[in-house]
């Protein structure tokens, strides 16, 4: 479910930039991740502590833990502003078109807030009888509208270019954010091991999905028109006709929705709480819980439009794929620097 | 903590539970719009027709079997608005009612001609764009304007609005007089470039409406929307196409040219196909044409101007001959072979000289160039709409009879001629 | 049968052809001690004696001089007891001394003497040990280091036979009958039955079961420590709705089941199990969703149509909590998603219809609740079953009257008799009422407001545990147990521990 939140609005700069060759920048940006996802956790558990807060404690002291915590926080509750937000859009401009967004707003952070109250053993057990039908619902939509498109509306493949296309593969990595951080607090989960393979694994299986996705998108509305579709799983999903029976199934979606943005972002404020709470030294990440729920739904009314909420996630994405790789990055250097010098010391 | 957290969140559910069902609706608070015609009305406004059905004529509430009257007519109200748009036409057309007018249910949308040749850009954008509409609605080309053609539908054997509205696309599929085309196929074409949309054209047949004894005998193969040599039964027909150059309609094709250009497509399947008996010239052969494969094309590039050669490849079965020659003798066979690979060749250049002088290309030949890029810009540079004046296609067939009927050879009665 | 005189020669079915399989003790071969005081303490601290119901320890002596002890062992159920007491009991009782003269009475000696055909001697623990557990009764002499076995198999009812042709055994009314069908069940020393005194109940009438090393003993105590503070007349009539856990939990303390080979499936996988003298259930604990979704066709079935079965039974499930807040949110907020010839007959319908549809479906999810409850609560001798189809006709009735509509009330009926096929009535009591939970998210919101009271739920039920065991476990929906239950009815090793309960 790595992706599952960022598919809306990502989906559309992909295409702005990616054009006809959007979906090979998607392919690609899961492989990177994947590889990415390997080098830091593989790189955090040679390092003292094993995860993000001990690296950070260990090389800067607390102030370090705490400044650390604090951008972690930060950028996990700016991306779940951003996709509560955009869930409640589509639900309301695309099937409740009378109901005030704050209603959809509140009912989904009360969920996100019972579900990161919860805890992460709650969250997974969710998440994992979750995710069979989610994978299974964007599945079922981008191959239940492959006849409503043509496989030429692809071409021609390198849509603006090789060196553009790869730029853009390397900034949808801002799509993975949320997923390195939950790896980077893996000291606190049971089978620490497991985890980063499991990542890795999902890095390359949430891109090929992506990929899969924008193909569709491309080929059912072609380029440019796709630019402009406000909620492209959505719009594809209103079109598969199985016979007389079966049609405009997209209320399904949105129940699927709906549940997929409640785990996601229950994980997601789940992650930030526990950051804050080990870099405060709380006895439990639960005190965390509501000021940062209070926090996404402030952000969640920042833009004051649905497009400047798309512009500003899009501009934000570079700081995004800063944090989440360049800081723990800069944090194992100066680690190892540290124990260089002290091994020389000693 | 835990008890105040509980009781926070059971809170915050009841006040949102108090606060909730804006957009409930009830079902018998609805009517339901099932076809909606659209006109222009000068200068800059649309005349919006919508066909609404009048569900307590489709089913009695008990348990008993409903009272189907003597002469069943279809249980729908035609309803008329002028407008600047769609939504506004609803909201005007909501003013006579005491139910909401719905759209979720809209199964066909049909535009009038003089709306087609101002451009439909602009209206198909705004269908796309509103939540009302839906993309999977069947769409249609009225010859003359949408609103008599709604006004003046009188399906045989049918009262449900929905069902008649399914009907129409399921005899496009089947029967291939007119092609099925959906509301996003026609946003696909005129949207992706490397070919033009085109729709099924709908009209109303005037010898049908003022039943005015038997027509003029016009071949049906040629007939264009609304001159089928017919009476009695449901005024409007739809068959043939009508071609666009980008958003603009450009012109009609009729029924025979339809499923070359379907064929061409790669998407006639099964259709029936009448020509000239070529051993009798008198009368005519009826086939049942299947195209089994996909159309091989070859395009190309000859001083810088488009070139296209499509081939071909049908099987046939028999089904008519009246003449009663014996087409099933290796010879006859084959003499009628080649006339069907003739009768295509002739239709298809016939159609492709219509779409030259339109300047259309509604069976997609730019898309056999698109790969020849590496970028889209590339693409975009080349411009396909601007050199489909220069396009030259050549069109051959093949047809492989394979079958006659229920009778082989040529039955004989007693005294006989 | 008391009184009857049964021959010797009848011993029913030979040894070994039970129908499921013993574990190894340890897979060594242990030998008997020389004494019967020691020989009686190996066999105690196997087979659990004598806090273990249904275990019997019969001493006997012959008036030899000196007096020769001797000890039989049984499980009466698996052994018929006629057969002990007339095989086994009477002959040795009844020995001729005068011909034994002084001589030490040995095992063979025994051999020559007892009356039953196919005697057999047993020098190993392990195989005195299997021996007892298909049925055998195991004759122990003081001072010889072997046992004799006596075939005194219990010849019917024949679970192979039962199992095969058909259905699935139930729990009888008697608790030592019900920890009989277990050990048939589990032919295993590891299985443990042991009374337990309950406040309101008599100190015999409650045994607890389950198996040694697979339970843990942190489990046991808080099981038992419950049953001290909540259980009485209540618990083991309803079970599953005497006191809810916890102040908001939706979950029942205990799970019931009439079926023992659920039980031995659960039991085998670290469950623990409550008897009742006079009812005809078991009570398990702790609840999970392997122990509510499990059914005892998943041991015969091929894993991938067990498999499916149960995951078709969870989306039962799930459709049958959710089915009238569908209905409503299709109805109220997704009238698209209907087939429009669909839509219009049900809008012709509802034209006189006197209620808006969420209240016709309330009213019905009402209506269905009364119908339960007089089914299993009403005082006349009437089935359930009689009582759910009457309950049915009364709706029709209301359709005809028009004061409901006949697709809500049809689609109703349907979702009312197929919880029942397929789950039993623990469920229905578990699911009951978030049914109108989610009706009030979907009356709301639609499907958006089912999918947030659905998940409220869903994240109740992962951070429910049962007795310190979460709901729903690491092991997902597994069939490690079933597993091992097939492995054990088709004889061979067993597979690995399936212990779910961590």
């Amino acid at each position: 479910m790595l992706l599952a939140q960022s598919f809306h609005p990502v989906m559309l700069g992909a295409v702005l930039a990616g054009q006809t060759g959007a979906w090979l920048a998607a392919l690609l940006s899961g492989v990177l991740a994947s590889a990415a996802f390997w080098a830091v956790t593989a790189s955090l558990r040679t390092l003292p502590g094993g995860d993000l807060m001990s690296l950070a404690r260990f090389t800067l002291g607390r102030p370090g833990a705490i400044g650390t915590s604090l951008l972690v926080a930060g950028v996990l509750v700016y991306h779940s502003g951003f996709v509560v937000r955009q869930t409640a859009e589509m639900a309301v401009s695309a099937v409740y078109p009378l109901t005030p967004q704050t209603f959809a707003v509140v009912a989904l952070l009360a969920c996100v807030l019972g579900g990161a109250y919860a805890g992460m053993n709650a969250l997974v057990r969710l998440c994992r009888a979750f995710f069979p039908f989610l994978l299974l619902a964007i599945l079922f939509i981008v191959l239940g509208v492959f006849g409503w498109g043509e496989v030429r509306n692809l071409l021609p493949l390198w849509g603006p270019g090789p060196g553009p296309l790869l730029v853009r593969s390397v900034m949808l990595l801002a799509l993975y954010t949320p997923g390195l951080f939950l790896l980077m607090t893996a000291g606190q989960v049971q089978d620490p091991e497991g985890l980063w393979r499991a990542a890795a694994m999902a890095g390359i299986g949430s891109g090929t999905v992506y990929a899969l996705a924008l193909a569709m998108l491309i080929m059912t509305y072609t380029y440019p028109l796709a630019n402009s579709v406000a909620f492209p799983l959505h719009e594809m999903a209103r079109l598969i006709l199985g016979g007389r029976f079966f049609q405009r199934v997209e209320g399904l979606w949105v129940l699927i929705w709906v549940w997929a943005t409640v785990c996601h972002v229950g994980v997601v404020l789940h992650v930030a709480a526990a950051a804050i709470a080990d870099a405060f030294e709380m006895d439990t990440h639960r005190i965390a819980v509501p000021p940062l729920t209070a926090m996404v739904l402030t952000l969640a009314y920042f833009p004051v439009d649905q497009a400047q909420a798309v512009d500003w996630h899009t501009a934000a994405a570079p700081f995004g794929l800063l944090a989440g790789f360049a800081v723990p990055l800069l944090l194992s250097l100066i680690a190892m620097w540290q124990r260089r010098r002290k091994k020389r010391a000693a | 903590m835990q008890r105040k957290m509980a009781s926070a969140i059971a809170l915050l559910w009841v006040i949102l539970l108090l606060g909730g069902c804006w957009d409930r609706a009830e079902v018998e608070d609805q009517a339901y719009v099932v076809m909606v015609g659209i006109d222009r009305e000068p200068p800059d406004s649309f005349r919006v027709t919508a066909l609404t059905a009048i569900v307590q004529q489709l089913g009695s509430g008990t348990l008993q079997a409903p009272v189907v009257p003597e002469r069943p007519r279809l249980a729908a109200e035609v309803l008329t608005a002028r407008s600047r748009t769609l939504g506004e036409a609803i909201q005007i057309l909501n003013g006579g009612m005491t139910r909401r007018l719905d759209l979720r249910h809209l199964r066909a949308v049909m535009v009038g001609e003089k709306l087609a040749r101002d451009g439909l850009e602009p209206l198909v954008m705004e269908l796309l764009r509103s939540p009302l509409a839906r993309t999977s609605a069947i769409f249609l080309q009225s010859r003359g304007t949408a609103g008599a053609v709604v006004a003046s539908l009188r399906p045989v054997a049918e009262t449900n609005p929905a069902r008649m509205a399914e009907g129409i696309t399921l005899q496009a599929k089947q029967l291939h007089l007119g092609p099925p085309v959906l509301l996003h196929h026609f946003l696909n074409r005129l949207a992706g470039g490397g070919g033009d949309s085109y729709l099924a054209a709908v009209a109303v047949n005037a010898t049908v409406a003022d039943d005015h004894g038997l027509p003029e005998p016009t071949e049906s193969s040629t007939a264009l929307p609304g001159e089928l040599p017919r009476t009695g039964g449901n005024p409007v027909e739809v068959v043939g196409t009508a071609v666009f150059r980008g958003d603009r309609l450009a012109g009609y094709l009729n029924v025979d040219e339809t499923q070359i250009l379907l064929a061409l497509r790669g998407k006639m399947g099964k259709a029936a196909v009448t020509m000239p008996d070529p051993l009798a010239p008198a009368y005519a052969v009826t086939f049942r044409f299947h195209q089994e494969n996909f159309p091989r094309y070859r395009a190309s590039f000859q001083s810088g101007r488009p070139r296209v050669a499509v081939h071909m490849l049908f099987e046939g079965e028999v089904l008519a001959i009246p003449s009663g020659v014996d087409y099933s003798a290796p010879a006859a066979r084959q003499r009628l072979e080649r006339a069907a690979a003739e009768y295509v060749r002739q239709t298809g250049e016939g159609m492709l000289a219509k779409l030259h002088d339109w300047q259309a290309d509604p069976v997609g030949f730019g898309q056999l160039y698109r790969g020849r890029f590496a970028t889209w810009q590339a693409w975009d540079d080349f411009n396909w709409h601007g050199r489909v004046k220069d396009l030259e296609v050549k069109v051959t067939a093949e047809m492989r009879v394979r079958r006659y009927g229920l009778m082989i050879g040529r039955p004989r009665a007693n005294g006989g001629r | 049968m008391p009184g009857a005189r049964i021959g010797c020669s009848r011993t029913g079915h030979a040894l070994g052809a039970t129908l499921y399989t013993m574990p190894r003790l340890g897979g060594q071969s242990i030998k008997l001690r020389s004494s019967l005081t020691g020989i009686q303490a190996q066999m105690a601290d196997i087979l659990h004696w004598p806090e273990n119901i249904g275990v019997e320890f019969r001493p006997l002596s012959l008036p030899t001089q000196p007096v020769t002890e001797l000890l039989a062992v049984f499980l009466p159920g698996l052994a018929d007891e006629a057969l002990v007491r007339a095989c086994v009991i009477e002959p040795v009782v009844n020995l001729d001394i005068g011909t034994i003269g002084n001589q030490r009475v040995t095992t063979d000696i025994l051999l020559r003497r007892l009356p039953a055909p196919g005697l057999s001697e047993a020098d190993d623990l392990s195989l005195a040990v299997k021996g007892v557990l298909e049925g055998a009764t195991a004759l122990f002499l003081d001072g010889a280091r072997s046992a004799i076995l006596v075939r005194t198999v219990d010849p019917g009812p024949s679970d192979r036979v039962r199992a095969a042709l058909t259905q699935q055994a139930r729990f009888e009314t008697g608790m030592l009958e019900n920890v009989i069908l277990l050990r048939r069940r589990l032919r295993d020393p590891a299985l443990v039955a042991r009374r337990i005194a309950l406040p309101g109940r008599r100190a015999s009438a409650a045994a607890i079961v389950y198996m040694e090393g697979r339970a843990s003993r942190d489990l046991l105590k808080q099981v038992e420590a419950f049953l001290q503070a909540h259980a009485g007349e209540e618990t083991f009539r309803r079970g599953f709705a005497a006191g809810l856990r916890g102040k908001w939990g939706l979950l029942p303390v205990l799970t019931s089941t009439q079926w023992p080979d659920k039980v031995a499936v659960l039991l085998d996988a670290g469950y623990v199990a409550i008897l009742a003298d006079g009812v005809s259930q078991a009570f398990v604990a702790p609840v999970t969703a392997n122990a509510i979704l499990y059914s005892p066709q998943d041991v015969t079935l091929m894993r991938p149509i067990a498999k499916s079965l149960r995951l078709f039974r969870a989306a039962l499930a799930v459709t049958a909590v959710t089915a009238g807040a569908s209905i409503v949110a299709l109805m109220n907020y997704h009238q698209e998603m209907m087939p429009t010839p669909f839509l219009f007959a049900m809008a012709a319908t509802r034209e006189q219809a006197p209620f808006p549809i969420a209240l016709e479906v309330l009213l019905l999810e009402v209506i269905q609740e009364l119908i339960r409850e007089a089914a299993f609560e009403w005082p006349l001798r009437l089935s359930p079953g009689h009582v759910l189809v009457a309950g049915q006709l009364l709706l029709l009735l209301l359709a005809q009257a028009g004061l409901v509509g006949t697709g809500p009330a049809a689609i109703s009926t349907v979702i009312m008799f197929s919880t029942y096929g397929f789950f039993g009535v623990e469920l229905i009591y578990l699911l009951r009422p978030w049914r109108f939970l989610l009706l009030v998210g979907a009356v709301v919101f639609g499907f958006f407001g089912i999918a947030a009271v659905f998940f409220g739920l869903a994240l109740h039920l992962m951070t429910a545990e049962s007795f310190g065991v979460p709901f729903f476990g690491e092991s997902g929906l597994s069939f490690a147990a079933a597993d091992r239950m097939s492995a054990r009815r088709k004889g061979g090793e067993l597979p690995a521990d399936p212990t779910e309960i961590r």
